[in-house]
């Protein structure tokens, strides 16, 4: 259950459970959440450096889009758990439906890309000013989790919760 | 001389206008990477290297989101494009274990200016 009650910011929270550990958090993203929950993804037990790393970066590059394109406070909440010797990642937050159709026509190109290594060298390489969107972050994530990526929306209080889902594998 | 201490989410910089010398250590994941790195970006933009002088790069890698990636990559086309293709050098310190994850980050920092991917691992 996702609680986005203004005032409320818990503490990043790990569990366990009984499949192995759940790393929790929701409330406001920020940069400080952000560096805290990597350096939780450090404690990580029984997982290689490499998919640390790659859990990082997926981290990052969804909770830094949170904070650039929330309108009001960046809430948001974050499900880091081992599965079967696969790690899932849930990312959660609130956006509008520009932002949303966005992502889908984004999601739609690059899963209709057979090189998505090359395609994310292509944006780029097409970025003349600094502040250029490319979607180059979404890039990277799809391309982190190798595709294995879904995004799920529901409609809360007439506002769209949009879930990013991602497996991560133990391999290379 | 420009000197920015570590933060959550932003790296330790240090640009030396007198010696052409630059180093980047750590994480750099700031939303507004436009404001954070703007000190640099402004002198990067106006700088004029004398003949066969370099601009010398150090970066200590850490995490960088795409956003800070494409601005510094943006930062070094500048430069080069200002001044010669080899205006800018650049040397990555890299931990071993990390070495191989974080390759494809440094690649894009020097992405299509040209640079040489040069590491030192430690």
């Amino acid at each position: 259950m996702i609680n986005f009650e203004l005032g409320t910011l818990p503490e990043i929270k790990t569990m366990k459970f009984l499949a192995g550990d759940v790393v929790h958090f929701e409330g406001e993203i920020t940069e400080k959440v952000i560096a805290g929950l990597l350096h939780q993804l450090d404690a990580y037990p029984n997982t290689s450096r490499t998919v640390i790393n790659r859990l990082k970066m997926l981290v990052i590059e969804l909770c830094t889009n949170i904070i650039t394109h929330h309108s009001g406070t960046p809430f948001g909440s974050l499900d880091i758990e081992s599965v079967n010797g696969s790690y899932q990642l849930s990312v959660s937050s609130f956006l509008n439906k520009n932002d949303l159709d966005i992502i889908n026509v984004t999601l739609a190109g690059l899963r209709a890309n057979e090189d998505i290594n090359r395609h994310y060298q292509e944006l780029l390489g097409n970025i003349g000013q600094s502040n250029q969107s490319v979607k180059l972050g979404l890039a990277k994530v799809y391309s982190i989790s190798k595709g294995q990526m879904n995004i799920e929306t529901k409609t809360i209080a007439s506002k769209i919760l949009l879930t990013f889902k991602l497996t991560v594998h133990d391999h290379h | 001389m420009i000197t920015i201490e570590q933060g959550d989410s932003s790296p330790y910089v240090k640009l030396n206008p007198d010696n052409y010398s630059l180093v980047i250590r750590g994480n750099s994941f700031v939303s507004n990477p436009g404001q954070f790195y703007k000190e640099v970006m402004d002198w990067g933009k106006s700088l004029h290297l004398p003949a066969g002088a370099q601009l010398k790069v150090e970066i200590s890698m850490g995490y960088y989101s795409t956003s800070n990636i494409q601005l510094l990559n943006l930062l070094f086309k500048t430069i080069i494009s200002n001044n010669h293709k080899n205006a800018v050098d650049v040397l990555f310190f890299v931990s071993r274990e990390d070495e191989e994850d974080l390759e494809e980050t440094m690649l894009s920092l020097i992405f299509n200016t040209g640079i040489e991917l040069k590491k030192q691992l430690v």
